[in-house]
This record gives structure tokens, C-alpha cells and sequence, in this order.
């Protein structure tokens, strides 16, 4: 992995708004051709960090490197960082054709050049037939698609979207996703991407960059993410978790955490003795037994409870249950159509499941 | 048509089971069909097949409508290039003394619009303070060119604020997306601003156009021997008693006014790109290069500076005895006319009525039109707005022959006085009331029937305390358009009832400057006194001129 060529950099860079810093002292790192998705709840700066890549605000601190080469001073027609807007920005005063050709028109292509490229892309993205009309003739994914050709059709260097898919529905959101992204490994374009929909993000990147208050809070592949979160942030905005906070017990080879009642054992881990710690599991990590799957009492991290509510989601069953003096939250699959769970039941955490995220010494 | 017709019975229903606001409807179409129609139709109809001839035949008529179109031409062009720069330049370009600009635009809005004619003879007339007294020239400012500068100057307010509202509803995503693909700045400007800016400024050109070609005031003072439309016509009426040949001539003007309302209503106003954007964070225009921002401050700098000697001009002219021979100053200006003439007081009192009535009816009109549906809804909207692109002489004739025998005996009243400036002035309250009403969500007063009130009930206790700020914005607004009309009123004041705007024409005319410009300064303190208690009452809620 070390012989990728990186070819954007974030270094340090900070953009303020009067006082307030909407992005600070964010670093990052995108190779060519990675797909890298900045994912962070409304307002912590993604779309200010992407158009700082693009040049459409100047960054105050910080420098900006696209092959190696510093842009910062580089006027945004001059970037090749070709943006799909969230808005899709389509100009409402050409045809999908003149949309599409406007960047090769900048660029003085050839009359015959341009309508063979115009072409080309039209038809990898299944636009054929709507050239002749006007933006406003078309349907929310077909503005999309022209937004996404538009950009395309330049070959810039790098591919900026911003939140692409927001003014779709939900049903086409997921095929287009998996569009953009087909798209995106078949012509290596190196793209960074914005959302807030941290399913789509885990879906569809090879990075992900969790942001948060103007900052970038982890940065690592979905599974690593998902799995591996740094924080309790990250835990919650990535999927959800269960959060509980205790107590260290030094116990020879194995960690065990003592949280107010109950004892986890998660196992060899080297945790210092009487330090807190907080852990985070996540719902589908919990198995869940009714009462009369009983199985020896004896097995680790055994709890008995009572289911307090549940929620039926088509494939999956969510219970909240009390146990141990918290309430859990757990997932259970439904391969088949199966009888809900209610009153007493009994929860087993898997100790490898169980993940540390802070630890504390007194 | 089964389905046609039940619906339309659906849409009516409501007539039925409200009957006070049934009547409140019957009313305000009885009045618009008076003060609008009437008199439109009496202009229409009273020239004959002999007046016809005598203007195709007659050279002065020819040479009057070849005039009115030279100017319009010439006018127009001249305030929207100054508009557009103005406009450019205060919405685009990061440049200091913005405040200061928009108030100097501000003026020719709030005065009566002949004041820059008469500013134009005071600056550069016979004994004008800078040919004759700075420069010692003779010059002759009265004909095309003087009349061009005024009106240009009268008049590109109007084309800034046109332009600048076009500006405002271009997406700044748009801009950035063609930088983004990698155009230049002039590149941009070329083929995505000027292009989507195109049919707003074609739609304000023509609005300017239209209101320059029938405009009176100006070709009369400054006019000299230029004789337009406007004047021709009045002249047949004052000077030789023909009111049908002034009626023809009218009609003339009336022909392309209606055209372009016509094209507004059905052509251009679906052209205009409505910029839909679901993305409010703020992305900004990039910043121009600083040549051409300075290029920009200096050219609005001496825009602002010729509209500021021309106001500054009214106002020394105010204190000055005898303009171009004794130049010490006095307050006997104002002793005339604040004291010896009820000029300024009718002006004040009529325009308090007329402002009353037209904000009134623009607000019902408007909520009748916007939230009810019944037969007859495209015409109502269509009689409220016309007045707008109604030349002020074809009114004012229109007014003379409408109501001068029973049952609607009305001349030499204060009640046609009064007509005469509400009707001038509604489409603009009509227009506040409609972008008002379109702010609040029809919900609200779904809430309020759901919860048992009535139409009227809901009308009185939900929708005019909400409307209540463009309720005062229109009837300020169209107090200060009240006083300062002209044209309309000329034909309807009698001595007992005189008004300011007529007075000033008929002093200055009389080469009276030192009354004429104290009756226009106080006119014009009256109005930015209105316009500051606005401000006063209801802050920044309600949006007039611009400011
Ligand atoms: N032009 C601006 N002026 C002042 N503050 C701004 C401006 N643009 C953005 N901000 C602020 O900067 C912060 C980050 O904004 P940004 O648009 O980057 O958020 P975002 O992560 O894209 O959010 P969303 O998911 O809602 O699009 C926000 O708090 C926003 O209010
Ligand atoms: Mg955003």
C-alpha cells in the first residue's frame, strides 16, 4: 500500500468564518484513485472543506497539495477539481447537451470533439435521448446523472461530490450510490465525497474521515470505522452502541470491568488496574436467548433480563432489555419468520465484542 | 366537462356560504371596474375615424409619437446602463459606501420625477449655476438632449433595482459550478450571468421603457420645442379644448404599454430562470479583481454625485431669492408656499386618502386573488395591476371623461383627485400585499377555519394582523407616490384644489424657481419623512425601495 501515489493533501488547514473556525487544522491524505468520504453530522464543515479543495473559499491556515503541487493559490478555474453540487447547480439556460459541453467549451475543444465526448459520457451514464431537453424537463436522478456527467466529461484530476444523493429518494439514492461508485473503479478517478448518511458512507468508500465541530475525528476504512471506532462520537454516529462506563479489575492474564453491579470479561487486554473505562458494544454483537434456551450460567458475561420494548424492522428485531442495571440495546437477525421475545430473557456479551474506547487512570 | 363544471361549482361554493365576504369581492371589483375600465373604455371609445385620420395626417402627431420613441430608445438604453452598473456594483462587488449609494438611488424614487428636469434647467439652463454663472456659457439645455439627461437620471433607479433583483436570484452555486468546470471570471459573466439575466433585464428594460415613453413631467419642463406624446396630448386638452384628438393620442401610447403587460404576464414571466436551490449555506460570489471593483466605485461614485448635485440644486434653489440674478438667500420661498398656498396641505391630504383606499384595496384584492377561487379571478388580478403600465395622461383624460355628468359627477372634487392617485398607485400595494400573503403558510388559516372561524373572522383576526406590515408598506408607499403624481392629476385640479406636483409645473413654467424648488423640497421632505416613520413603525420588515 505504501507505493500509492498520494495525490491530494490536506495539511493543516483551517477556514474561519468571522471567528468561528468551520473547519480546523484538518490533515488529510487521498491516493489516486480512492474513493475518500468525508462523513459528519449538519454543519461540521465537510461542505466548507470541499470547497476549499475546489477554491471557492480561500483557506486561512494551511496548505492544500494536489500532486504534490501547492494550490492554494490557485484560482478554482484553474484546479481540475471538478464538483457534482448538492443542488446539482445544472444551468438552467442550456440544454442537457450544453450543460454537459460547457467545461469542453471553456476548453476550446473541437465541435467534433466535444459532441463525441458529450456522447460518450451521455451514454455511460444512460442519458441518451435527453440531450435536446432542458434541466427542468428532467427527473431528479436524470439531473444528477447530467450534474455527474458534466463533471466527468472534463476528466479532472480529482471528483468532488457533494452530498449527491440528498435530493433523491430513498429507494433510487441506493442504486445510484452503487452507480457512482461502479463509475468511480472503472475509471480510477481519485473522488472525495460528502455525506452525512454514515450508511452510505460505509457503503461506498475505501476512506472514511469521520468530521466533527470543524475537525476530523478518525480517519480509517468503513470496517475499520465501524469496528474499530475512536470514540465515543464516532461509535454513536456510525451505527449505534451500546455505551457503558466502569471500572478496571486486575485479574492476572484477563481484563474485566467492573460496571456498577455486573462484571465484563473482555478477556487479555492490559488495561491498568482501577482505571475507568468506557466500552461500546454494539447491538448485533449481543446474543439474545429466551428463557427456556438456557445454557450453562457458568459462560462469560451471562446476564439475565426483561425485554422493556421492541421494535419489529422487517429483517431484524430491535429489543431494548434491562439487564445489569442498564438498558441494552440488541439486534436479532430473522432469517425466518420466528416467535418475538418478551418478559424474562437472558443476554451473553462476546468478550471480543466488547470495545474499549477510553481508558482512564485515576 | 361534467368534471369541469363541478369543479368550478366546488370553487364557488364558498360565495355562497360567505356571504359578507361574498360582498366585500362584489365591492372591490365594482371599484375596479369604475376607476380601471371605465375610464379606459371612455378614451377608446371617444376618438373617431376623423381624429385617426388627422394623426396619421397631421406632421406635429407624427413627429410627437417619432419623438416619444426617440427618447423611450435613448432613455432607456442610458438608465439601464447606469442601472446595470449600479446595480453590478452594489450587489456584486465588495465596495465601500454602499448605504450611501442605495439612498442616492432612493431619491428619484421618493420626489416627483420631473424634479431632475427641473434640477437640469437650475444647473444648466440660460442662467444655470454652471454654464452661466461657473463656465459663462449660453446653453440651451431644453430639447432631446436636456430631456434625455433628465430622464436618464429620473429613471435609472428604477432599472438598478430591476437588475438588482435579477442579480439576487442567480444562484451563486451557478457561478461557482462554471469556475468549477474551469471558466474564467469574464467567461462566467458571458455565458452563465449575462444569459441568465437576460429575460429579468429585458422585462425591466421594457417596464422603464414603457413608463419613459408616456412620461409627462420631464418633456414639460425640459421638453422645450421636443414635444412627445405626454405633452402633445395635454396641450390639445388645455390649449384647444379637443379632448378627442388628446384621447387618440393616448390610445397611441396606451397600444405598446399594453403590449408589454401582455408579453409580462404571459411570456416573460415564465421565461425568467427561477433559481431553485435547496442549499442556503452561504457560498458566496467570488470576489472581483480590485481594477475592476474601484472601476465599478468610481462610476456608481459619479452617478451618486450628479444625483446628489441635482437634489442639492432643489434644495439651495429652496432658500435662493431670484435664481441666476439675486443669489443671496431667503425663506420667502417658503413662506409662499407653506403658507399662502394649500398646494402642499391638499397634496398631504389627498395622498392620506388615495394611500388609505389603495393599500386597502390592494390588500383585499390581493387575498381574494391569492387564497379564493371564483369566476372571474384572472381579471380581478388583471384590472388591480394595469394601472401599473397606464399612461398618466390616458388616467387623467380617461378621468375627465368618465366623470364629468351623473351619475358619477365628479369634476373639480377631491374625491376624483383622490381616485385619480389611488389608482396610479395600487398595483404596487397589490404587489406588496401578494409577495406577502405568499409568505404565509395557507395552513395558518386552515388552522384557524378548522377551529371554527369564519372566512371573514379569519380575513380580520389571522390574516391582517400578519399582513398588517404590508399593509403600512403599501399605504406609505403609496402615499409617496400619491404626492408626487403628476400627469393623472394635472387634468383634475381646479383652483380650490390644487395639489403640489401641479403647482410646481405651473411655477416653474412661469420661471417662479425659487417657489417651484421650495414646493418640491418640501415635497420631497414630506415623503423621506413618511419613509422614515416607516422605518419607525414597522423596521426592517417591510422592504421599500431597496433600502
Ligand atoms: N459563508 C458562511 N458564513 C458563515 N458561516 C458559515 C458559512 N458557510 C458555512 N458556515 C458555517 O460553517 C459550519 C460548517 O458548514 P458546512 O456547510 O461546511 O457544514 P456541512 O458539514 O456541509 O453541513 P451539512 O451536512 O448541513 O451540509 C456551519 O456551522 C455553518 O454555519
Ligand atoms: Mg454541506
Amino acid at each position: 500500500m505504501s507505493t500509492e501515489r498520494i495525490h491530494v493533501e490536506l495539511v493543516g488547514i483551517t477556514k474561519r468564518f468571522g471567528t468561528f473556525a468551520a473547519v480546523n487544522d484538518v490533515t488529510l491524505t487521498v491516493p489516486e484513485a480512492r474513493f475518500v468520504t468525508l462523513l459528519g453530522p449538519s454543519g461540521c464543515g465537510k461542505t466548507t472543506t470541499l470547497r476549499l479543495v475546489a477554491g471557492f473559499y480561500d483557506v486561512d491556515e494551511g496548505e492544500i497539495r494536489i500532486d504534490g503541487r501547492r494550490v492554494n493559490d490557485v484560482p478554482p478555474d484553474r484546479r481540475s477539481t471538478a464538483m457534482v453540487f448538492q443542488d446539482f447547480a445544472l444551468f438552467p439556460h442550456m440544454t442537457v447537451f450544453e450543460n454537459i459541453a460547457y467545461g469542453l467549451r471553456i476548453r476550446r475543444f473541437s465541435q467534433a470533439n466535444v459532441t463525441r465526448r458529450v456522447e460518450g459520457v451521455a451514454q455511460l451514464l444512460g442519458l441518451q435521448g435527453t440531450e435536446g431537453k432542458s434541466p427542468h424537463q428532467l427527473s431528479g436522478g436524470q439531473q444528477q446523472r447530467v450534474a455527474l456527467a458534466r463533471a466527468l466529461v472534463v476528466e479532472p484530476e480529482v471528483l468532488l461530490l457533494d452530498e449527491p444523493l440528498s435530493n433523491l429518494d430513498a429507494k433510487f439514492r441506493l442504486r445510484v450510490r452503487t452507480e457512482i461508485r461502479q463509475l468511480q473503479q472503472q475509471l480510477g478517478k481519485t473522488t472525495i465525497y460528502v455525506t452525512h448518511d454514515q450508511e452510505e458512507a460505509l457503503a461506498i468508500s475505501d476512506t472514511i474521515a469521520v468530521m466533527l465541530d470543524g475537525r476530523i475525528v478518525q480517519v480509517g476504512s468503513p470496517f475499520d470505522v465501524y469496528y474499530a471506532p475512536a470514540s465515543r462520537f464516532v461509535a454513536d454516529f456510525v451505527g449505534t452502541s451500546n455505551f457503558v462506563e466502569g471500572r478496571v479489575i486486575a485479574d492476572r492474564d484477563t481484563t474485566r470491568v467492573d460496571v456498577g453491579g455486573i462484571t465484563l470479561t473482555l478477556g487479555p487486554r492490559g488495561l491498568p488496574a482501577g482505571a475507568r473505562a468506557l466500552l461500546a458494544v454494539r447491538p448485533e454483537a449481543i446474543h439474545l436467548m429466551g428463557p427456556d434456551e438456557s445454557c450453562e450460567r457458568e459462560v462469560e458475561n451471562y446476564l439475565g433480563g426483561v425485554v422493556n420494548a421492541r421494535s419489529f424492522m422487517g429483517s431484524r428485531v430491535r429489543y431494548w432489555i434491562g439487564a445489569g442495571g442498564t438498558e441494552w440495546m440488541v439486534d436479532v437477525h430473522l432469517a425466518a419468520p420466528s416467535r418475538l421475545l418478551a418478559g424474562e430473557v437472558a443476554l451473553r456479551i462476546p468478550q471480543e465484542r466488547i470495545h474499549v474506547l477510553e481508558c482512564q487512570e485515576k | 366537462m361534467l368534471a369541469v363544471a363541478r369543479a368550478q361549482v366546488r370553487d364557488v361554493r364558498w360565495l355562497v356560504r360567505e356571504p359578507a365576504l361574498f360582498a366585500v369581492l362584489l365591492a372591490v371589483a365594482a371599484f375596479l371596474l369604475v376607476f380601471v375600465l371605465l375610464p379606459v373604455i371612455r378614451v377608446l371609445a371617444v376618438p373617431s375615424v376623423e381624429h385617426w385620420m388627422q394623426y396619421l395626417q397631421r406632421g406635429a402627431f407624427i413627429k410627437a409619437t417619432r419623438n416619444s420613441l426617440l427618447m423611450a430608445v435613448l432613455s432607456t438604453t442610458s438608465a439601464m446602463s447606469v442601472g446595470f452598473l449600479y446595480a453590478y456594483a452594489l450587489v456584486r462587488a465588495d465596495i465601500p459606501g454602499k448605504p450611501l449609494f442605495r439612498t442616492v438611488a432612493l431619491l428619484p424614487l421618493v420626489s416627483p420625477p420631473f424634479v431632475t428636469g427641473l434640477a437640469t434647467i437650475l444647473l444648466f439652463g440660460r442662467r444655470g449655476l454652471v454654464t452661466h454663472r461657473l463656465l459663462g456659457l449660453t446653453f440651451d439645455p431644453y430639447g432631446w438632449h436636456g430631456l434625455w439627461f433628465a430622464q436618464t437620471l429620473a429613471f435609472f433607479p428604477l432599472a438598478y433595482l430591476g437588475v438588482a433583483g435579477v442579480l439576487r436570484s442567480i444562484s451563486p452555486s451557478l457561478e461557482m459550478a462554471a469556475h468549477n468546470l474551469g471558466a474564467r471570471r469574464w467567461a462566467v459573466f458571458r455565458t452563465i450571468t449575462v444569459p441568465l439575466a437576460a429575460p429579468g433585464i429585458a422585462s425591466a428594460a421594457l417596464l422603464v421603457s414603457i413608463l419613459i415613453l408616456a412620461d409627462f413631467g420631464n418633456p414639460m419642463v425640459l421638453g422645450g420645442s421636443f414635444y412627445v406624446l405626454a405633452t402633445e396630448a395635454y396641450l390639445q386638452i388645455i390649449g384647444r379644448y379637443n379632448t378627442e384628438m388628446a384621447a387618440a393620442l393616448c390610445t397611441v401610447l396606451l397600444v405598446p404599454a399594453l403590449g408589454f403587460f401582455l408579453a409580462q404576464r404571459y411570456w416573460l414571466g415564465r421565461r425568467a430562470y427561477v433559481t431553485v436551490t435547496g442549499q442556503p449555506t452561504g457560498l458566496e460570489q467570488r470576489r472581483l479583481p480590485p481594477a475592476v471593483r474601484w472601476a465599478l466605485f468610481g462610476g456608481c461614485l459619479v452617478v451618486a454625485m450628479v444625483v446628489a448635485s441635482i437634489y442639492l440644486v432643489i434644495a439651495v434653489g429652496a432658500f435662493t431669492r431670484i435664481w441666476g440674478v439675486d443669489w443671496s438667500l431667503t425663506l420667502g420661498n417658503f413662506a409662499y408656499t407653506l403658507f399662502r398656498q394649500r398646494d402642499l396641505y391638499n397634496s398631504v391630504r389627498f395622498g392620506l386618502m388615495a394611500a388609505l383606499l389603495a393599500a386597502a384595496v390592494a390588500t383585499v384584492a390581493a387575498y381574494l386573488t391569492q387564497r379564493k377561487s371564483f369566476p372571474g379571478r384572472g381579471a380581478l388580478d388583471f384590472l388591480t395591476l394595469l394601472p401599473m403600465v397606464l399612461p398618466g395622461t390616458l388616467v387623467g383624460i380617461g378621468f375627465v371623461l368618465a366623470f364629468n355628468q351623473p351619475p358619477l359627477e365628479l369634476a373639480g372634487t377631491a374625491t376624483i383627485i383622490v381616485m385619480a392617485m389611488a389608482i396610479r398607485t395600487l398595483p404596487v400595494g397589490y404587489r406588496l400585499a401578494v409577495v406577502s400573503l405568499h409568505q404565509i403558510e395557507p395552513s395558518i388559516e386552515w388552522a384557524s377555519r378548522n377551529l371554527g372561524a369564519s372566512s371573514l373572522r379569519t380575513f380580520a383576526r389571522i390574516m391582517l394582523p400578519l399582513l398588517k406590515y404590508a399593509f403600512v408598506g403599501g399605504f406609505i408607499y403609496t402615499f409617496v407616490k400619491s404626492i408626487n403624481t403628476l400627469s393623472a392629476v394635472i387634468f383634475l385640479v381646479t383652483p380650490g384644489k390644487a395639489v403640489a406636483s401641479a403647482s410646481i409645473l405651473g411655477l416653474a413654467e412661469q420661471g417662479y424657481w425659487g417657489q417651484a424648488t421650495a414646493l418640491a423640497f418640501s415635497l420631497i421632505v414630506v415623503a423621506l419623512l413618511g419613509l422614515g416613520l416607516l422605518r419607525l413603525v414597522v423596521g426592517r420588515r417591510v422592504q421599500l425601495f431597496d433600502l
